[in-house]
């Protein structure tokens, strides 16, 4: 079996021995979608790639926190992405949009919100994502994507924080709804 | 801020989809420390924040991220070597003290039994921490920098006991700090499990108010406040894991 082929697993165990052979495979293996969210919620290539090095170095080093029950090692890598990209977007307070116009005018740029359809998944998860109503769609997106804060969504939509967390609910409660359906 | 189990549930969306201020994501923490019924919520809805990115469109980065990514780890390794414990004299002491440590912790007297006949070198130690745990887990945090020499093993005993950690060689440190106690989710967040200041012995036992169980890592700090996030000094960082 060549490097290539590793499971997952194997890679894990190559990090946590300092086995830059494996580190380079998990990167030929992720980059691309770990890069893609970065540059997504960023919006340009150099923090987007900056976010992803400084990601996989957080993998690299704190291997010994993944856990296997709680999901996949893509996921753990999406997820140290994407809080680490949030965190970049929320130090840039002065060039975040501050309307609703703003936003979304931001959020329809580009090939952000294109086809999926490279797997079953995402094409699955986004057909849940645009059945639901626009403004659940819009309080989830622009918390995952944007990295508002509830707070700071009250405040730029103009709405009570309460209606935020429950715009927010049901939109998660629908979408699990809809992933389960599709187990 | 302590928050209810009413108010948290409020707030577990907002935590899942790291929409939550520094505030909020610090009390939730706390929160989700000591309520299973809070974390599988945290877990479920993870499963569908998980999902949100696969509706992206995957695009390669530059070709020379792989290079840069691969060298910055190769300078990390020569950085920060990987950490060998070494034998210090002064474990031999502590590994005596480990059995009155364990007394008050309602351990088996078969462990303690065990204990007092072992000697204190290092693979002994990290025997000592498995037959202690007696099937739980223990994570051992080393001392680094100004704090090398210290060091403190988090046990979760399996059954019939409170997590605690045994700490050596405590460094003195100002009389207006304190040393903080955290665990790390495996999402990166940090709980503060316990304050607690130096004794002059040799060993010292921290008991660990939390349920451990969901937690990857731990480290200890040197805080000027009781509470809040962590803001000092890193003392020590568990790199050892066993189980």
């Amino acid at each position: 079996m060549g490097d290539q082929e590793r499971p997952d697993d194997d890679l894990l165990h190559g990090l946590a021995s300092r086995d830059l052979t494996s580190l380079g495979v998990l990167y030929d293996r992720y980059s691309r979608p770990m890069f893609a969210l970065a540059y997504r919620i960023l919006g340009d290539g150099q923090s987007a790639e900056d976010v992803v090095q400084d990601a996989f170095l957080a993998a690299w080093r704190g291997v010994d926190t993944f856990r296997r029950d709680r999901g996949t090692v893509r996921n753990w890598l999406l997820s140290i992405t994407h809080h680490r990209a949030v965190d970049v977007l929320r130090r840039r307070t002065a060039f975040r949009p501050t309307t609703l116009e703003a936003v979304e005018s931001r959020a329809s740029d580009a090939d952000t919100f294109a086809e999926a359809d490279r797997n079953v998944v995402g094409k699955a998860v986004r057909q849940a994502l645009a059945a639901l109503p626009t403004a659940q769609r819009n309080t989830i997106e622009l918390a995952y994507f944007g990295g508002y804060t509830q707070s700071e969504l009250s405040e730029l939509l103009g709405i009570p924080l309460g209606t935020v967390k429950g715009r927010m609910r049901i939109g998660m409660l629908k979408l699990r709804r809809a992933l389960e359906s599709m187990r | 801020m302590k928050l209810t189990h009413d108010q948290v549930q409020d707030l577990l969306e907002g935590y899942a989809l790291w929409a939550l201020d520094g505030t909020d994501r610090s009390a939730v923490e706390d929160h989700l420390a000591g309520c299973e019924a809070c974390r599988r919520t945290v877990r479920e809805l993870g499963d569908v924040v998980a999902a949100i990115p696969e509706t992206i469109v995957e695009r390669a980065p530059s070709a020379r991220l792989r290079d840069r990514v691969l060298a910055a780890a190769r300078a990390d390794v020569a950085r920060r070597p990987r950490p060998v414990m070494s034998f210090r004299p002064a474990w031999a002491v502590s590994v005596a003290l480990f059995v009155v440590a364990l007394a008050s912790g309602g351990l088996a007297l078969r462990a303690q039994l065990d204990l007092a006949s072992v000697r204190a070198d290092r693979d002994a130690y990290l025997a000592i921490a498995q037959k202690v745990s007696e099937g739980g887990r223990w994570w051992y945090m080393a001392g680094s920098g100004s704090f090398d020499g210290s060091g403190g093993t988090l046990i979760d005993p399996k059954k019939d006991g409170q997590a605690f950690v045994l700490f050596h060689d405590l460094k003195p440190i100002a009389p207006d700090a304190r040393y903080a106690v955290w665990l790390i989710r495996a999402d990166g967040g940090w709980v503060r499990a316990a304050n607690f200041w130096p004794s002059a012995d040799a060993l010292q036992r921290v008991d660990v108010p939390l349920a451990v169980g969901d937690f990857v890592q731990c480290a200890v700090t040197i805080e000027t406040r009781d509470s809040g996030s962590p803001q000092g000094d890193l003392a020590m960082q568990s790199r050892v894991f066993g189980q």
